[in-house]
């Protein structure tokens, strides 16, 4: 395959005259799975319609040289502008090598890159040639039936320069959690609970979230694994863990957390799979507050994955305790 | 630039510091407001709360940017119960809140929430129980002592509303357990007499700190996006000033005429509704030097300072310096409309301009020499807001065939219907001749970031609840916008413009315009 046959064709989709370019991101997004063609040509194509992008779809479920391209334009004041570009390829038959210096010929330079990775194995090296040209790398570590697998392998290669451009949607899906599981805790009364907290159970459909909430709550508040489904508090107390499987995948179920007076619970509204209830049942209890779980759904995930400028500090010191934590599993 | 959780050392910041003894919250980034509160609208019957207010209240739950812990109370004339109210309040969301479908157990939960008081301004005895039923949220929402009054009224009762909220014990003074904020709504004064007597009764009860001007084109995502255009890059600062810029011209137009508001603008005109505040404070933005901080007093400092720099016209250089028209009848999309003078509650024989423009001048080091045009009216050929840097001309022609024109560099900031920038440049045709053809480089905000801006309001009041005043006017700036625009105002009142009406419905304006400046922008 020659990426200018590829170029060459964008460019006459162009036409004649002064065109300008208002290309902001390149998205690359890369699947070899044939039964996720068409949901992740779905997502990047709503992608292309939001964003002034260039999308270059790269199809690994199968060989040989077809291509195609296409071109949103805009007239305005006597200018054509090209708004966003999409580019479909067969790269089924390239090894890691070729499909790497394809893709690299493919992007608008200097504009930021954005790797959507629907490979199967984070260990491939064509997964290591695409991440290498890309900003950000955009990956579900949330799958049905090879969760910790996945997450295992992310703990393994996320070293120092890879980890600062991952963009989990495991993780991602988490965050509206964490505000909402904070939530309790802002209450003075209640924060004191905290340090005194006996057990954590995470209902979840699969099992990466669970091990990232459970990471995230033990990076925060500085537990350390001490037995396959406990931790130690600071003061060397234990906090029983469990994760459990329930409802859909990639859709956190319910977080529950049991102090010695008072239990918290935030869990799904059974009538609406958009809200969180947060209930404080015991001591001191208090009404049920209902919110809502905001933007959790692809689309909405990878786009805040793009215009996120870090994974973040926390995302790190979280995916460092699954580290730990899945070793001893 | 959504801004996270405020982490006040303030002791009336209720509920702060057990934020900030929150393991948890640590790198979590939410844009709930942290203080609990209770939001009380004055003039919860009317047309703004309908329409913008109660609408932005629904969205910023949907959000989840309302604290926690809130409570809103309407108090106004018109006679509701509290379920009354709370189903006006449901109408209002349905009708008008840019979430839809409104989800039924937010609107339960928020519904809960909300009350009612019908009251006359007028009558110390009504603002007595409002006390009580803030102290009964306080107590049954969990809302601190914080409190956010909101005067939505008619701006001949803000100061009836405030007087009484200090004769009921409602004042800052009275509250030292949390914090009492008062967000005014716009026009603050219909001229500098009037402007200064609203602010000493607003000082009689509110210290500056607490005081709110809202100014909704302020929450405008591509106004805010003017300082970080102009100070989060390197590229345009440098020719920021009267060595490279040649004009600016500000432009708001409307296609839209008086609606239901005759009564209102005969008495305001375009250039009190209009070019005293939103145009003017687009000037400053445009015009002040780099803040020492991006904290809401270092900018506001900057921003006054502008003011400082525009001399008011002298009375005898107001026609030289500014025009007016008034819309008669025209064609606006195909549809005939009314002329100025046949619209409900406007008087016959109305001497009130739809159209205002202005020549100033910015006289300090930066802009000293470089006209601001600046323009507003109403029934306009388009719908348009933006800001419109014109740079100088090339010093020396070498490109180009002798037929081609070679034309300025043009910035434009696009604030509606569009949201964005654009450049004009020019460039050289493909082909063997040397023609040389102006073209357009645009960014948009849709496009640029594939999300959406959030509404004014919904900014301004999570900033008001947040007590973060960057996007609200101070006083010295109101004041001295009004010295800017008074010499104007009082030509005009006094000589009346016998050409009325002077532009068509559905054109770029009068025929005067054009002698201020004879480069406007087409609409």
């Amino acid at each position: 395959m020659n990426a200018h046959q590829v170029l060459d064709a964008l460019a006459e989709r162009r036409g004649e005259g002064a065109t300008l370019s208002t290309i902001a991101i390149n998205l690359v997004a890369f699947v070899e799975d044939a039964s996720l063609l068409d949901w992740i040509a779905q997502r990047t194509d709503a992608i292309a319609q939001r964003h002034a992008s260039r999308s270059i779809f790269l199809d690994a479920s199968h060989g040989g040289e077809a291509h195609s391209v296409d071109s949103e334009r805009k007239e305005s004041e006597g200018t054509t502008t090209t708004r966003s570009e999409q580019i479909r390829m067969n790269v089924g038959d390239m090894g890691a090598a070729a499909l790497g210096s394809v893709a690299r010929e493919l992007l608008v330079p200097n504009v930021q890159t954005v790797l959507l990775w629907a490979g199967p194995s984070l260990l491939d090296e064509r997964f290591a040639a695409l991440a290498e040209l890309c900003n950000i790398v955009i990956l579900d570590s949330s799958r049905a039936h090879t969760d910790a697998e996945c997450l295992r392998q992310l703990a393994r290669i996320a070293d120092e320069r890879l980890q600062p451009k991952i963009r989990d949607l495991a993780y991602m899906r988490l965050l509206p959690w964490q505000d909402l599981v904070a939530l309790f805790f802002d209450d003075a009364k209640l924060a004191a609970d905290l340090p005194a907290l006996r057990a954590v159970q995470i209902d979840a459909g699969s099992e990466a979230e669970g091990y990232y909430f459970v990471g995230w709550l033990a990076s925060r508040l500085a537990w350390q694994p001490c037995g396959k489904h406990a931790f130690c508090n600071a003061q060397g107390v234990q906090v029983a863990v469990g994760i459990s499987r329930s409802g859909e995948p990639r859709r956190v179920q319910r977080v529950e957390l049991r102090a010695p007076d008072r239990k918290f619970t935030a869990a799904l509204d059974p009538d609406s799979r958009d809200l969180v209830c947060l209930t404080v049942t015991g001591a001191e209890s208090r009404p049920a507050r209902c919110a809502p779980l905001r933007e959790v759904d692809v689309l909405s995930l990878i786009q805040r994955a793009m215009l996120a400028t870090s994974s973040g500090d926390v995302f790190a010191e979280t995916l460092r305790m699954v580290r730990t934590v899945l070793a001893q599993a | 630039m959504q801004s996270k959780p405020k982490q006040s050392s303030s002791p009336q910041g209720n509920g702060v510091a057990s934020i900030a003894v929150n393991p948890l919250r640590a790198g979590i980034e939410s844009n709930r407001v942290s203080d609990p509160c209770t939001i009380v609208f004055f003039g919860a019957s009317g047309d703004l709360f309908k329409r913008m207010l109660m609408p932005a209240i629904y969205d910023l739950r949907e959000s989840d940017i309302l604290p926690a812990d809130f409570g809103l109370i309407g108090f106004a004339r018109t006679p509701f119960s509290d379920e009354q109210f709370r189903d006006y309040c449901k109408q209002c969301v349905d009708q008008f809140s840019g979430k839809k479908p409104v989800n039924e157990t937010l609107w339960k939960d928020l519904a809960q929430r909300i009350s009612y008081i019908t009251a006359d301004f007028d009558d110390t005895s009504h603002f007595g129980p409002l006390k009580t039923r803030l102290e009964e949220y306080e107590k049954q929402f969990g809302a601190g002592r914080n409190r956010l009054f909101y005067l939505a009224t008619p701006p001949s009762v803000f100061p009836k509303v405030i007087a009484q909220l200090g004769n009921a014990g409602l004042d800052p003074a009275q509250n030292r357990a949390g914090w009492t904020r008062i967000v005014v709504e716009k026009p603050f004064g219909v001229d500098l007499a009037s402007a200064r007597a609203l602010q000493a009764e607003v000082e009689k009860v509110f210290s500056e700190s607490q005081v709110y001007r809202i100014d909704h084109y302020l929450g405008k995502e591509p106004v805010q996006d003017i300082m970080a255009l102009r100070f989060a890059n390197t590229i345009f600062e440098p020719i920021w000033s009267r060595n490279y810029v040649r004009s600016v011209q500000i432009t708001a137009a409307e296609t839209l005429g008086v609606e239901q508001r005759g009564a209102y603008y005969d008495n305001a005109g375009a250039l009190r509704d209009m070019i005293q505040n939103h145009v003017l404070n687009l000037l400053a933005l445009i015009a002040m030097e780099p803040p020492a901080s991006p904290d809401a007093d270092s900018i506001r400092n900057e921003k006054y300072k502008v003011f400082s720099a525009i001399d008011p016209p002298a009375p005898e250089d107001v026609f030289h310096t500014s025009a007016r028209g008034q819309y008669d009848a025209g064609t606006i999309a195909g549809e005939v409309v009314p002329a100025y003078r046949a619209e409900p509650d406007v008087r016959p024989d109305s001497n009130t301009e739809t159209y205002a423009a202005l020549k100033l001048f910015v006289n300090n080091w930066r802009w000293a020499g470089v006209p601001f045009y600046l323009r507003s009216g109403k029934r306009l050929a388009r719908k348009l807001s933006e800001i419109a840097i014109a740079f100088d001309s090339i010093p020396h022609r070498l490109f180009g065939e002798k037929s081609d024109t070679i034309e300025q560099n043009v910035l434009v900031i696009k604030i509606q219907p569009d949201e964005g920038i654009s450049l004009r440049f020019n460039a050289k045709v493909p082909g063997p001749k040397n023609h040389i053809r102006a073209v357009t480089m645009d960014f948009n905000y849709g496009s640029g970031f594939g999300v959406e801006s959030a509404p004014a309001y919904e900014r301004l009041i999570s900033d008001a609840m947040r007590g973060d005043a960057m996007l609200f006017t101070r006083w010295d700036a109101v004041q001295r916008a009004w010295e800017i625009v008074t010499p104007v105002l009082e030509v005009w009142q006094s000589i009346k413009d016998r050409s009325f009406p002077n532009y068509a419905a559905g054109l770029d304006g009068p025929e005067a315009a054009a002698l201020l400046n004879s480069h406007w922008r087409p609409l």
